[in-house]
């Protein structure tokens, strides 16, 4: 079996500072877990008891488990990130939910460091504020017309999902926004 | 000699940092700190530049953004920017700048002839010139007025400079470092707002960088440095000088220009020369000051002319006398503040001209103690001088009737320092405010309410409050206000206390001086060289509306958008209608306040990165293996693959040949992929396709089509069922987001309750077409876990299997008419597939083609695609009538018999053949022979290798019946007229046998 290739190219993130630094950081899979109205709470308990969650997480919100993520991406609409395929998935399918494999639909970006939060306002509206985007916050928005997924895992650590056709393109992006924050 | 560097004094330069540069091709010498403007005013420098209709001399006549007459060029090559305005430009080492508008030099202007010329230049000059002159006419002088007109010339050099884009966020915003705006900030960001600072000058502080006064005991000056201090000092505050807030938008939305680097020879790596800030508050404070007003009289424009507040401010700051023998005109007590400033500064100011016959008599008492001889109810009726004030003609004046009443008398003068009131800055609250409300002690304008989605505070002069002490006051209010809405408890410093009082500065509403005899220019718009004798004209020209009168005359536009005009116009135009102001009127402000570079705007969105580009998962091996790529909305696709010398005629037409003959592969993941899962997905597909789906079997793929609720055709694609409850629904590749965003509407709408979901899944899978009468044993060779087998695996059979262990999704379809597979596989695996592919197709000559081949292909058979179904076209156009159910109701149905669209005579899609061998042209129009009526048009062209002959698509009126008529295609923008023959529309294996074999 071929190696699978990732879309971004080698070596386009080589620069790096103290300051701000990127990374790609490919998902293993990607699960996209659609309800419809009547199955939520279903989906809901199904998603608490797999990530050990105390409560239902609100939309735009995400929790890690291990190397696993929990993203809830909008009112009916669960992603989650590098969970090994269970049962429960089959069990949701098609009753409960519809399960999308988007494993490789996806390619993200990991973007660390101090300088973080300046660099991602250089193109993204978003409050980085800690009332208003906290750890564990998920945001849907566009960076340079490109459809986004960010996520907030610490106060200066973000990892970026992007669809995989745009991924060279927003890396590249990426990397020349990244230069005065790496200079110097 | 006239202006000059004063000994001391100057607080914004350092005197021990000389910096030198080139104005005019001349060495200059000033300090850091020095702009442009105060630079050349300290060299004597008065005459700067031309003005742009009369190409009169011009000088510097503010301190500020609005400065609308000392008008430079800056740097060269691709750093070239016209229109930079002196008093803002900071100078360097090295910096170059020019003066504009002049030609072959600033001394001999040639094109100064035109002031000789001026009673023909009046308003509406081009209107009624050219009026008569026809096209030809006026395309004739158009290109000589064109080269004559302009200010400035910008680079044709790409710009080697970075700009960037950024977006900011606050509590409150406060825009202007003033005193107000100081003491708005500082009761924000003590009560713990999150607190943004925009000053448009380097330096913050704004009118108190000049000021004479003292706040709680101390030098104001001291005061705003304290103030500054302690902001800087709070982690919740940022200051963002140089920073111009140049339109507000709806929801507390900013957009500002901050100038990085332009103080700079030449930015540092990777900064960018200016950076375009969106900035999105809760609260905006607008604390944006006040312009002086300049007054309307002969020889206003000369150099040497600036308004008083101007001079203060390049005494203060820069240590610079506008000259030696200065003389203030003024309406109001301003002007003696300015005089008596100026004299503590250092300025030896000899006379103050008062239209007004009586004053206070302190001022009166100050003046002569500080030996400033008062002209009491006189006015300086004409300037001496063309380059430089030699003199000024001081007159008795009648206020009453604003006209000169006795010859008066030349008096030595080096400088006119003008202070003809005070206009409050409302541009920004304008923008996003309601109608601007006329104070008539003031003669000017102030801030009408907030809109209902705006939450704004004006303070200090912008609010009409020129009180020192009240403005400090409102500045506390505004803040206060601004944080009592966050939710938060303020913290305000306690009142401040100012001395001395500030002057009162309403004016006399005299802003005119009308020569006793006429003649003479009295400057009204000194950017587009209006005049007040322009403004009479254009009234007696009938424009009653200030829009109007703004258009005829050109006032108001240019790079200052009648900040120092808007107005003088609007009084002088008052006055000739007899009306008061606020009868004739004001115009609105727009966004932006001042002019904004385009890179700015742009960002990085230049070169290579100006829009993002979507590629396939096979993108580097088309690369590698020399494949023309062609853009197609976002996606770069492989266009064709050339061998070594061959054009793009001999690449499609091999490429084609190979496909019919054995096999050829060619990339698909571009087309729109939609996952369609639910209960109700079956039910789902059936309302919005056109043919039926709800017995399409498990393992079965289904040619579908998309109707519009009007009963045209959207779209056209394959669906496979992959399971009972899901399937795959491929889009074109141009309308892949709006099927998923109408599907979606449908489903949200029309049919909540039914239990289905939809998901892009474009980017999921690499999809290979995999064409020819060779297709099947190629992929025999590698796929596993899959019969393809004819008896197995039929014509639309869907199925999965691997190659070299990669999952693949496999579906029996052909766009080409031939024998064909579309290979579906996780994107991530696939070059690898279309490797393993192109391996096992090596002893069948596989090769790969591009979406030139992939057009012959579908023309030679007959398919549709975005040209066909081109938002007019019906299914029967098309000849797909029959998929139109009639037992079902979908998309468009209710619609789709409606006789327009039913009509035998609508446009209906044909084949098209060449009666000349030769290429046909698509977009020509379709005409009977001998005719020039168009009855259709060709929509694809292509060489047929099957058919050795050049054939297209075309839609003609009842095309289906006129099968074997002879017509021709016209195509009059290039002259050509093509004799063909209407034929049926499938050219290539018209029973299918090929593809279902």
């Amino acid at each position: 079996m071929a190696e699978p290739t990732t879309p971004i190219d080698d070596g386009v993130f080589e620069r790096s500072s103290p300051k701000l630094s990127l990374a790609v950081e490919q998902p293993d899979r990607v699960v996209q877990f659609g309800f419809w109205p009547g199955s939520a709470a279903r989906v809901h308990r199904a998603m608490n008891a797999r990530f050990k969650l105390a409560k239902t997480l609100a939309p735009g919100r995400f929790a890690t488990r291990g190397n696993a993520l929990c993203i809830r991406t909008a009112f009916d609409t669960y992603l989650v990130v590098n969970a090994d395929r269970q049962a429960q998935e089959d069990r949701l399918a098609p009753n409960i939910c519809a399960v999308t494999d988007l494993s490789h639909a996806r390619a993200a970006i990991a973007i660390t460091g101090p300088a973080a939060t300046p660099f991602l306002n250089r193109e993204l509206a978003v409050d980085f504020s800690p009332e208003a985007c906290p750890d564990g916050s998920a945001v849907q928005t566009t960076m340079h017309h490109m459809p986004v997924l960010l996520l907030r895992h610490a106060p200066d650590r973000f990892v970026l999902y992007v669809y995989r056709s745009y991924a060279r393109d927003l890396a590249g992006w990426l990397a020349d926004m990244a230069l005065p924050f790496q200079t110097g | 000699m006239s202006s000059y560097r004063l000994h001391d004094k100057g607080h914004l330069i350092d005197r021990d940092w000389p910096i030198r540069f080139r104005f005019n091709g001349q060495a200059v010498e000033g300090f850091e700190g020095d702009t442009l403007a105060s630079a050349l005013l300290a060299q004597d420098v008065q005459h700067i530049a031309a003005s742009f209709k009369y190409h009169r001399p011009r000088g510097v006549m503010t301190a500020g953004s609005h400065e609308p007459s000392g008008i430079v060029t800056l740097r060269g090559g691709g750093r070239r920017e016209p229109n930079c305005k002196a008093p803002e430009v900071e100078i360097h080492e090295g910096l170059e700048a020019h003066p504009q508008n002049v030609w072959p030099s600033l001394d001999f202007d040639v094109q100064a002839v035109n002031g000789l010329l001026s009673p023909i230049f009046a308003a509406g000059f081009y209107y009624k010139t050219f009026f008569e002159a026809g096209q030809r006419g006026w395309h004739f002088f158009e290109r000589f007025i064109r080269r004559a007109a302009g200010m400035g010339e910008a680079s044709r050099l790409p710009d080697p400079d970075r700009y960037e884009r950024a977006n900011g966020f606050a509590d409150v915003l406060v825009v202007g470092s003033g005193a107000a705006g100081l003491a708005a900030a500082l009761t924000a960001a003590r009560s713990g707002a999150r607190v943004l600072v925009a000053e448009e000058a380097a330096h913050f502080g704004g009118g108190l960088l000049a000021s004479t006064a003292s706040i709680n005991g101390i030098k104001a000056m001291q005061w705003c440095r304290e103030t500054l201090l302690e902001l800087d000092g709070l982690p919740n505050v940022t200051m963002m000088p140089r920073t111009t807030v140049h339109g507000l938008f709806d929801d507390n939305t900013a957009a500002a220009l901050e100038r990085v680097a332009d103080h700079k020879a030449q930015p540092e790596n990777y900064e960018p020369r200016q950076r375009h800030w969106t900035l999105h508050a809760q609260h905006i404070v607008l604390a944006t000051g006040a312009f002086e007003r300049p007054l309307v009289f002969d020889g206003n424009d000369r150099p040497g002319v600036m308004l008083a507040s101007a001079a203060v401010q390049y005494a203060a700051c820069y240590g610079v006398a506008a000259g030696r023998t200065p003389i203030v005109m003024t309406n109001n007590d301003s002007g003696y503040q300015a005089a008596f400033d100026l004299k503590a500064y250092g300025v030896n100011v000899a006379a103050i001209v008062d239209l007004r016959s009586a004053t206070g008599s302190s001022l009166g008492e100050q003046a002569a103690a500080h030996s400033i001889a008062v002209h009491a109810g006189q006015a300086i009726v004409s300037v001496k001088g063309r380059r430089a004030v030699r003199g000024v003609r001081i007159a008795p004046f009648d206020a009453s009737s604003g006209q000169q009443t006795g010859s008066g008398e030349i008096v030595a003068a080096d400088a006119v320092l003008i202070a003809g009131g005070w206009t409050p800055n409302i541009n920004l609250a304008s923008q996003a405010g309601g109608k601007p409300v006329f104070d008539a002690g003031l003669q000017a304008f102030l801030p009408g309410e907030a809109r209902a989605n705006m939450a704004f505070e004006c303070c200090g002069s912008a609010a009409g409050i020129f009180d020192l002490q009240d403005a400090l006051s409102s500045g506390v209010a505004a803040g206060r206000t601004a944080v009592e809405r966050l939710g938060r408890k303020p913290l305000a410093p306690p009142p401040a206390t100012v001395e001395p009082p500030s002057p009162d500065i309403r004016p006399l509403p005299v802003f005119d001086i009308a020569p006793r005899r006429g003649g003479g220019k009295r400057f009204v718009d000194f950017q587009h060289d209006v005049t007040a004798s322009d403004i009479a004209l254009a009234h007696r020209e009938g424009y009653v509306s200030v829009e109007h009168l703004k258009r005829y005359t050109t006032l108001g536009m240019a790079i200052d958008q009648g900040k120092n005009a808007n107005m003088n116009a609007l009084t002088l135009m008052a006055k000739a209608q007899g009306k008061p102001i606020d009868a004739v009127g004001t115009t609105r402000f727009r966004p932006p306040y001042v002019p904004v570079s385009l890179g700015s705007i742009a960002g990085r969105e230049t070169g290579r990165q100006f829009r993002p580009v979507r590629r396939s998962p096979m993108h580097d091996w088309h690369v590698a293996n020399h494949a023309v790529m062609l853009n197609t909305g976002p996606w770069e696709r492989p266009r064709y693959y050339p061998k070594p010398g061959e054009t793009i005629t001999e690449a499609y037409i091999r490429e084609a040949s190979t496909v019919r003959r054995g096999v050829g592969m060619v990339d698909v993941s571009f087309l729109g992929k939609i996952d369609v899962q639910g209960h109700d997905a079956a039910e789902f597909l059936n309302r919005v396709y056109s043919n039926a789906f709800l017995k399409l079997p498990v393992g079965k793929a289904r040619y579908g089509l998309m109707l519009r609720e009007d009963g045209i055709v959207y779209d056209d694609g394959t669906t496979w069922r992959l399971a009972e409850h899901q399937y795959l629904m491929t889009t074109t590749t141009a309308n892949a987001a709006t099927v998923l965003a109408r599907l979606e509407y449908w489903h949200a709408t029309a049919w909540p309750e039914l239990k289905v979901r939809l998901t892009s899944v474009t980017d999921q899978w690499a999809g290979m077409a995999v064409a020819g009468p060779d297709s099947r044993a190629v992929l025999q060779k590698i796929v596993t876990d899959l019969s393809l087998d004819a008896e197995d695996f039929g014509f639309m059979a869907v199925g999965e299997g691997t190659v070299d262990g990669m999952p693949v999704l496999i579906a029996r379809l052909s766009f080409s008419g031939e024998l064909a597979y579309e290979v579906f596989t996780g994107s991530h695996d696939g070059t690898a597939v279309w490797e393993a592919i192109m391996d096992a197709g090596q002893d069948f000559d596989i090769i790969p083609y591009g979406t030139e081949a992939l057009g012959t292909l579908r023309i030679e058979k007959g398919h549709v695609t975005a040209t066909e179904i081109d938002g007019r076209t019906t299914a029967d156009d098309l000849g797909l009538g029959g998929l139109c159910s009639k037992k079902k109701s979908f998309i468009g149905s209710a619609l789709l018999g409606r006789d327009g669209l039913t009509d035998p005579d609508r446009l209906q899609l044909v084949g098209l053949v060449s009666k000349e061998n030769r290429a046909l042209l698509p977009g020509a129009h379709l005409t009977a022979t001998g005719s020039t009526t168009s009855i259709g048009h060709v929509t694809a062209t292509t060489y047929s290798p099957a058919g050795e002959r050049y054939i297209a698509l075309g839609l003609l009126r009842g095309g289906r019946g006129r099968h074997g008529e002879a017509l021709t295609a016209r195509f009059p923008m290039r002259g050509d007229t093509h004799e063909i023959e209407v034929v049926d529309p499938v050219f290539f294996d018209p029973d299918g046998s090929r593809m279902h074999g």
